[in-house]
């Protein structure tokens, strides 16, 4: 990854190969997390995404390639102790602790004094439960605990595998706010793995994809999204003739018929962003009436489906 | 130390949980209770022997060490036993069932933990069995006093002799239970499941214990042999007799030092292959 944010790396795999009985779980990853970077790794589920986690934190040892946490080797990441905040596997609460001895006992465990919580617990709407045993939380109570511990020693490099999956969209957009804004405060590196898309490109400045072992896509995320064409989204009347414009117009590369809650519309593919006027202005002088003309935000779902798409072609040519 | 974040760790979370505190108070009441239930059989025995001797006045009251002594090697000692070994048993492997390892192992060194963990166990069952102690110690005092034993105006054994019997059993009988506790942790290295690992731990360790007769020699050389769970040969077991100054009943040459270093040394093993096979496994 270049288009790092400070440079340094917290977080990086280098040719990392993972065997299982099955198969390679990791065929040659390679992964970098910059520091002050909010970095989202996504796939589809089987992917590797928390195997290459659980290698990138020495967790796992890889059969091959290398992996390194600020530099170091990850086998030996017990002496970043308190640098790294990590949720993996679940909340992983002591159920017959309180919130507030759970979040102590993770103090104690780095040899850290017990840290104020309450503004992290404020935020996420957990103040109230500080006294409740963690076996009495619900399964969304309990991963914001285990997302407060895992902030609450003002780490370097957060870890967080699939933070949101059992919130609901408010407090998942909440959560995600959180721990970025934790980590851009202290220009640490955050790493976060989810299939909430929406969710994940409202915070994430880098994208890694990994698809069946191997990273897909990497870099900065509106470089990446930069490559999406332009497109246009056109409710137009009627609709045969405004495809037949679109079709001969030089700008345009590809015109698709999109059926959207009843309603048919055309998306015209551009070659070139500032083509949308030129198109505008063609229909209007074909006589076609234009109800909507819409320009298409390249998503990060949008990114991710196209991507799996090109890896499917390739497959099936190879 | 690195281990010793570890350690603390371990005592604030037994000491906050439920079943940690239960831990601490179970061997305690059962020592207690087996002290109440010893002394209500003594009276009675000394009250049958009044009875059929036709004597007129009551027998003097015997001495509280004995009572003490049945109550700190009895039902309190081996339910201490079985704590120390599911203890040990459970403090890797749950962290891993409730995915926390990972966490552990982000926080400390794979030996550290390993250690730490065995230390702050041993601490925690250091607590219960000077509960256990103290609490014996003082339900035997209710009704007896601490006193030098005489039999037809003999002294038998001072007070002071007593104190120290009972400082040496205690010298050599704790180790076997710390070494319970550092097998366990070596059963929670081994094992990938709760349920595993009790079973794991606590099957053997009996089986063992039932059976230590059949082991000949062999026997001296398993802590198995000095932890008070069914065994005679047990410091805490035997200190039972050797309060009450029976004439049979007397430490062997040798028998304390051996008793107090062969579980060091098990406990030791246990904790080093504890640590290699921890090493070895992801977390």
């Amino acid at each position: 990854m270049t288009a790092g944010s400070t440079g340094e790396l917290a977080l990086q795999l280098e040719g990392v190969v993972k065997e299982w009985r099955g198969g390679a779980a990791l065929a040659g990853v390679d992964l970098a997390v910059p520091r002050g970077a909010v970095v989202g790794l996504v796939g589809p589920s089987g992917a590797g995404k928390t195997t290459a986690m659980r290698v990138g934190l020495g967790l796992l040892a890889p059969d091959r390639g290398r992996a390194t946490v600020f530099g170091a080797p990850a086998a030996e990441i017990a002496r970043h102790s308190g640098r790294v905040g990590l949720l993996l596997d679940g909340p992983a609460l002591e159920r017959g602790l309180t919130v507030a001895d759970n979040l102590e006992l993770h103090a104690l465990r780095h040899g850290r004094a017990p840290v104020d919580a309450r503004p992290l617990l404020e935020r996420l709407g957990l103040a109230r439960l500080a006294t409740r045993r963690a076996g009495r939380l619900s399964q969304g109570e309990a991963i914001r605990v285990a997302l407060v511990r895992s902030l609450l020693l003002a780490p370097d490099l957060v870890v967080l595998d699939e933070p949101v999956a059992h919130l609901d969209p408010a407090l998942a957009a909440v959560a995600l706010d959180l721990c970025a804004e934790a980590a851009r405060a202290r220009g640490a590196a955050l790493l976060v793995s989810s299939h909430q898309l929406a969710e994940l490109e409202r915070v994430a400045t880098h994208l890694v994809l990994l698809h069946r072992g191997r990273v897909l896509l990497q870099g900065d995320l509106p470089t990446l999204l930069a490559t999406i064409a332009p497109a246009l989204r056109i409710a137009a009347k009627p609709l045969d003739g405004a495809r037949a414009v679109l079709q001969r117009h030089p700008g345009v590369k590809r015109v698709d018929l999109l059926r959207l809650d009843g309603a048919e519309l055309l998306r015209a593919e551009l070659a070139a962003a500032d083509a949308a006027a030129s198109v505008n202005a063609a229909l209007h002088a074909a006589a076609i009436e234009v109800a909507a003309l819409m320009p298409e935000r390249p998503t990060l779902d949008e990114l991710f489906r196209r991507a799996l798409h090109a890896a499917a072609v390739a497959e099936a040519a190879a | 130390m690195s281990c010793l974040a570890i350690l603390r760790a371990e005592l604030f979370r037994l000491s906050r949980t439920r079943a940690g505190r239960i831990g601490l108070v179970v061997p305690a009441l059962l020592g207690a209770l087996q002290v109440v239930v010893a002394d209500f059989m003594d009276a009675a025995k000394l009250a049958r022997a009044a009875a059929e001797s036709g004597a007129s006045e009551a027998l003097p009251p015997s001495p509280a060490f004995g009572l003490f002594a049945d109550g700190l090697g009895g039902l309190g000692a081996m339910s201490l036993v079985m704590i120390a070994l599911l203890t040990g048993a459970f403090s890797i492997v749950r962290e891993r069932d409730q995915g926390s390892f990972a966490l552990l192992v982000l926080a400390r060194s794979r030996g550290s933990i390993v250690v730490g963990k065995a230390l702050g166990t041993c601490l925690y069952l250091i607590v219960a069995f000077v509960a256990l102690l103290l609490a014996t110690m003082g339900t035997a005092a209710i009704r007896h006093d601490f006193t030098a034993i005489i039999e037809d105006g003999y002294e038998m054994a001072s007070a002071g002799d007593q104190w120290l019997e009972v400082a040496r059993a205690v010298g050599a009988g704790l180790p076997a239970i710390l070494c319970c506790a550092c097998f366990g942790v070596l059963v929670s290295a081994v094992t990938t499941g709760v349920g595993a690992a009790a079973v794991g731990a606590v099957v053997p360790f009996t089986l063992l214990a039932l059976f230590q007769s059949t082991l000949g020699g062999a026997a001296e050389r398993l802590f198995i042999t000095y932890a008070p769970f069914f065994s005679e040969r047990a410091p805490l077991t035997r200190l039972s007799k050797v309060a009450r100054a029976f004439s049979d009943t007397h430490w062997e040459q040798g028998e304390l030092a051996r008793a107090a270093l062969v579980p060091g040394v098990e406990a030791i093993a246990c904790l080093a292959l504890a640590w290699l096979i921890t090493r070895r496994r992801s977390a």
